[in-house]
């Protein structure tokens, strides 16, 4: 089965494409078509685990390397190794804060920010969390891309309807940007912004 | 304004009285009847009980609830196959509910759970009775303890009825402070507090309204002369009420 081609791939093949010359962001944003923010996370992913695809040659302008090269020609760019077997406690699903807006969701089917505000307020105080509504936003917009939400009303008044419902455990948003259902033990693409 | 949960005297009764319920001396008598005015905040009261309370399972009842329908409701809440004969479903619902630590449900528009002679409520009665839950029924409209009275079985199994009461002048204070972007000035409190009748509903709005006077005339803190002349509590049912009289 052939996947489809992970960020790094992208970026291998375009610096590939344009010879023995460096690259800056403008250049793959335009040829990779992804986001500059993509982009820097995967090329500083690579970094920290010592791929040694890239050179940096100033700030922001790289070139290929030969072991870019030499991986993109025997077809074995690195992929990140996706995570099959869920963690213990994504078998209870998500908990705190996120748990709350899931609990409120499927109460009411239909709800804004503020109501998710309203509803977490308590719980932030209670442990101190000041960043109570970017935490909110995060997640309301992740199961936004993973279809569990439907967004509708104008921009800045956007209420989010429940359009896919599992069951009463709330959806694992993973660090790879993918969401683990737990009440149907099922992994879900599009969590993540990228 | 600012969105936040403020902790008014009627949340605290509601609390107390599910804390009360939670060491009651008879076992079968396990609930709690919540009513109030319509606007006084009810549902967001009951539904932040809920939120909080990781043990709690909340269900709506719609209209032409069912038996089974409820027991298929409550499986799906708590995890379970519903696919299976009615009785097998509800032992199947309580031993998950026997399992559960701190259950409780809450059922809110229960009126509609009073329907066919009270089948619905009857087995709540049964989960109740047969695990020792607490139960918290919610009134969605006038006159339900009366209608769920002419059923002795249920209502002698009622050990806290709790009427939810209009905002106190201390609680529309505290509103006000929590909410408001600006300072309200305490007798702008008091004006928003006759206006508004107690009702959390109209409450609100007059804060948006206040603010957006702030906004206007620059202000910092606000006072009732700021406010003079304009309408902060509009209440349309009520308008409705005093236009059909005439």
């Amino acid at each position: 089965m052939n996947k489809a081609p992970t960020p790094i791939e992208r970026i291998v093949q375009v610096m590939c494409d344009a010879g023995d010359s460096s690259v800056d962001y403008g250049y793959l944003e335009e040829k990779t078509k992804l986001p500059r923010r993509a982009i820097m996370q995967a090329i500083n992913r690579a970094s920290t685990r010592q791929i040694d695809y890239f050179q940096k040659i100033t700030p922001g302008v790289y070139r290929l390397t030969h072991a870019g090269r030499e991986a993109l020609c025997k077809g074995c760019v690195h992929r990140p190794k996706t995570r099959t077997k869920p963690l213990k406690h994504m078998l209870e699903g998500a908990t705190g804060i996120r748990a709350i807006i899931w609990k409120l969701l499927r109460m009411n089917r239909v709800a804004n920010i503020p109501d998710c505000m309203i509803a977490v307020s308590l719980y932030a105080q209670k442990h101190g969390i000041k960043n109570a509504e970017n935490q909110v936003r995060f997640y309301v917009n992740a199961l936004v891309r993973a279809n569990f939400l439907a967004r509708r009303g104008r921009r800045r008044s956007y209420s989010y309807a429940l359009v896919n419902d599992p069951g009463p455990k709330a959806p694992v948003l993973t660090a790879g940007g993918r969401f683990y259902e737990p009440n149907r033990a099922e992994w879900i693409e599009g969590g993540g912004n990228v | 304004m600012k969105y936040e949960f403020v902790k008014t005297a009627n949340y605290e009764r509601l609390l107390k009285a599910i804390r009360r319920a939670d060491t009651r001396g008879a076992k079968e008598a396990g609930m709690i009847f919540v009513q109030g005015h319509p606007g006084i905040s009810k549902s967001k009261t009951v539904e932040q009980i809920a939120i909080t309370d990781p043990g709690a399972v909340f269900i709506r009842a719609k209209q032409g609830y069912t038996v089974f329908g409820f027991m298929r409701e409550l499986a799906r809440e708590l995890s379970i196959d519903a696919a299976c004969r009615p009785d097998e479903l509800f032992r199947r619902c309580l031993a998950a509910l026997a399992q559960r630590s701190g259950a409780k449900i809450v059922i809110d528009e229960v009126q509609h759970c009073l329907i066919n002679g009270a089948a619905v409520l009857e087995k709540v009665r049964d989960f109740s009775d047969m695990t020792g839950i607490v139960v918290v029924l919610v009134a969605g409209e006038e006159g339900v303890w009366e209608r769920l009275g002419r059923r002795p079985q249920l209502a002698s199994r009622v050990c806290e009825v709790v009427t939810l009461e209009r905002l106190t002048e201390k609680d529309c204070a505290a509103v006000c402070a929590q909410l408001a972007d600006v300072q309200i000035a305490p007798d702008l409190v008091k004006r928003i507090h006759a206006d508004s009748k107690g009702l959390m509903r109209l409450a609100l709005n007059a804060i948006a309204n206040v603010e957006q006077i702030a906004r206007n005339n620059d202000l910092k803190t606000v006072a009732a002369k700021d406010c003079e002349g304009f309408d902060l509590c509009v209440s349309w049912a009520e308008k409705k009420i005093a236009f059909d009289r005439k």
